[in-house]
């Protein structure tokens, strides 16, 4: 099969908000675009929209690529991308891509969302050596990456999982303590599986027709973080979504 | 509960089938279900009802998954995706795929089969179809048939604790689910022969017998029509301790739109509360109790984490999905490369979908906490089984109750698996340590 033109993605993340860097096969300019964090349905949308500008410019079709750095939002964004968008994403390893820390810490993300593009690009025509990728867990190597699910409380959507070095996971980091986690059900999506309030009874209810709706506006009161991350990741519909914000 | 009757003691597991009711597999040998051509390669000639898909399909679905959707010319030609994408695509495409034939004949007919809502509705009916059961099947309904699930689960066990085995599909998984449906239904327990007899004319036997099919299915229909109008003269055959309404009254008072559903509908309704809540559950019981015979790791995990099951069982519906559906093309479409004309099938294989290891890690293997589990057991989409949360109560009780009261156990003697949309153990002879 003929290789398909490429639009290439780089979401660069923060606590506060990502950004997505934007290369069309069309052209050569790397757009850039301001999400909130976690805003999985407007980089669908941007995504989406992009893509079919591309398609009809080339009337072929596009395929597509993201990466973004390992680290504050873990592997489900990766996960999701693949499950939700059949897109391959490639999550990269923060200590193998040419980024100045310092750099980054006086706010100039730009710089990396736009490396990344390129390195990513790079990578695509050939150049191996221009970063290095880190292979995507099972939620279930994630838990054993952390000591089991006994003594953790996530289950696979969690931030702070990847830590440079391979060293042991900071699940219980504290910054965590710091964040408000938020459930929220897409009702056009979900069938009635019943799957979340099986796993998470406090935070799901269930309508006389067996439709699920999250209780307390979808806030996840502090303990049950795992419980959420865990109905999520059994919605055969994903209709369950976790949110994660700065408190 | 009188539905036991004498074992005709033929075939070779009368021994351990001794205490087991007339069994109606016993039948198939001289069926041309097993007449059929061998399938040359399951790429382009698959079919769902030869012989190596039933005994062991798990090969011929990692295989398929390689290529682009299987193809076969029989069942007038249709299709078969495996990867879970393609299988969760079709089943959330409505607009190209209708659900008016949900079982692969080797046959069409001009006319399709009497409807059977809502598995056979489409948008826009579906959604009244579906919404008049749903508040009947919710968890904290199906909650409320627990405590007479397990007495019906102690009470099979109670027949052949003593003999020390027993034929653990025969005698213990497929009485669950169809004495709990007669009781939900309102008829009596009593005819749970009768229905048992029907699922495998119709399920079984019937996807390539289409004059089986159609007696079966005429038999089932003058049955409830019996018990409707057993109502209609204000009496009823029901359990006195049964819901109230039960399904039949809910269906005869059922309406859409502020109009009656039609005899038609009602019979259609009831015909598939009967027939999809049956085989299916058994073969899932039986597939989960062949699981642990086979797998004692697993067993004493489960023995000695009562806490773990409720996952245990998302995994075992998950590894041994018993249900495949159909669907029809009803528009052109694209998927994967193929052109799907109007009028062709679609056999959409959840159980190989569940399995795919792009999905599922170490998708072969049974996993029994598994902590990220969208498995398609019940379908995708609009048509998510109704009785799910019936089906999971079921299995998890009656898992349960074996494992408290058998907690030691083998395969003694040699497992048959059913041919047809819906798979699972129907010979299953093992015996206690």
């Amino acid at each position: 099969m003929p290789r398909l033109p490429h639009s290439y993605v780089a979401i660069e993340i923060s606590r506060k908000s990502w950004l997505a860097g934007i290369k069309s096969p069309q052209g050569e300019k790397i757009g850039l675009h301001t999400l909130r964090a976690a805003d999985v349905a407007g980089l669908q949308d941007l995504i989406e929209q992009r893509r079919s500008k591309a398609e009809r410019a080339l009337d072929r079709a596009v395929d597509v690529r993201v990466c973004y750095e390992a680290g504050y939002e873990g592997f489900w964004l990766a996960r999701w991308l693949e499950q939700e968008m059949a897109i391959e994403a490639v999550v990269l390893d923060p200590a193998s891509l040419l980024v100045n820390r310092k750099a980054k810490q006086r706010k100039t993300d730009r710089i990396d969302a736009k490396k990344m593009v390129r390195a990513l690009l790079a990578h695509d025509r050939g150049d191996a050596a221009v970063l290095s990728r880190v292979r995507v867990p099972s939620v279930a190597e994630e838990d054993r990456m952390r000591g089991g699910p006994a003594e953790s409380n996530g289950h696979g959507v969690c931030a702070f999982l990847f830590l440079p070095g391979g060293g042991t996971c900071a699940g219980t980091d504290s910054r965590q303590g710091k964040r408000d986690m938020k459930v929220r059900i897409d009702r056009d999506r979900c069938e009635g599986h019943g799957r979340c309030h099986a796993l998470a009874p406090g935070l799901f209810e269930l309508d006389d027709f067996g439709l699920a709706t999250a209780v307390a506006a979808g806030n996840v009161p502090p303990g049950m973080e795992g419980k959420a991350r865990l109905a999520a990741a059994n919605c055969p519909e994903y209709a369950v979504r976790v949110v994660e914000d700065d408190g | 509960m009188s539905d036991h009757k004498p074992d005709p003691g033929t075939g070779p597991h009368a021994e351990a089938a001794a205490d087991a009711p007339s069994c109606p597999v016993s039948r198939q040998g001289s069926h041309p279900t097993f007449e059929r051509p061998p399938v040359t390669d399951w790429h382009t000639d698959w079919d769902h009802l030869d012989m190596r898909w039933r005994d062991d399909p798990f090969p011929i679905w990692d295989a398929l998954r390689e290529g682009p959707i299987a193809r076969t010319e029989r069942f007038e030609g249709a299709w078969l995706p495996t990867r879970y994408e393609d299988v969760r695509a079709i089943a959330h495409d409505t607009e190209h795929f209708s659900s008016r034939r949900v079982v692969l004949r080797d046959r069409k007919f001009d006319d399709p089969p009497l409807p059977t809502p809502p598995i056979t509705s489409d948008p826009p009916e579906h959604k009244a179809h579906k919404q008049v059961l749903l508040p009947f099947f919710t968890p904290q309904e199906v909650g409320k048939l627990e405590p007479l699930t397990r007495r019906i689960c102690n009470a099979l066990i109670d027949k052949f604790i003593a003999a020390g085995r027993c034929d653990a599909a025969q005698q213990y998984a497929r009485h669950i689910p169809v004495r709990i449906i007669a009781y939900m239904l309102g008829v009596p327990v009593r005819d749970s022969h009768l229905f048992i007899r029907w699922i495998h004319e119709i399920l079984e036997v019937g996807a390539s017998d289409d004059e089986l099919n159609s007696s079966a299915t005429k038999a089932m229909r003058d049955y409830f029509r019996h018990h409707i109008a057993l109502r209609k003269e204000g009496r009823t055959e029901a359990d006195p301790d049964g819901p109230k309404p039960d399904l039949i009254r809910l269906m005869m008072d059922g309406s859409q739109n502020g109009v009656p559903f039609e005899e038609r509908h009602v019979l259609g309704t009831l015909t598939l509360l009967m027939v999809a809540g049956i085989d299916t559950t058994w073969s899932a019981i039986g597939a989960s109790i062949l699981h642990l015979a086979t797998h004692p790791d697993d067993r004493r995990r489960l023995v000695e984490e009562p806490g773990l099951m409720p996952t245990a069982i998302e995994e075992l519906l998950r590894a041994y999905s018993p249900v495949t559906m159909a669907r029809e093309v009803k528009k052109d479409v694209e998927l994967g490369g193929c052109q799907m004309k109007k009028g062709e099938m679609v056999l959409l294989c959840f159980p190989a979908a569940n399995r795919d290891p792009a999905m599922f890690p170490d998708a072969d293997r049974v996993v029994l906490d598994r902590q990220e589990n969208r498995h398609g057991a019940f379908g995708l989409g609009i048509h998510r089984c109704v009785g799910s949360h019936l089906a999971r109560m079921e299995m998890r009780v009656a898992i349960e109750e074996w494992l408290e009261r058998i907690p030691n156990y083998r395969v003694a003697g040699d497992v048959r698996w059913s041919v047809g949309a819906v798979r699972g153990p129907r010979t299953l002879p093992v015996a206690f340590a």
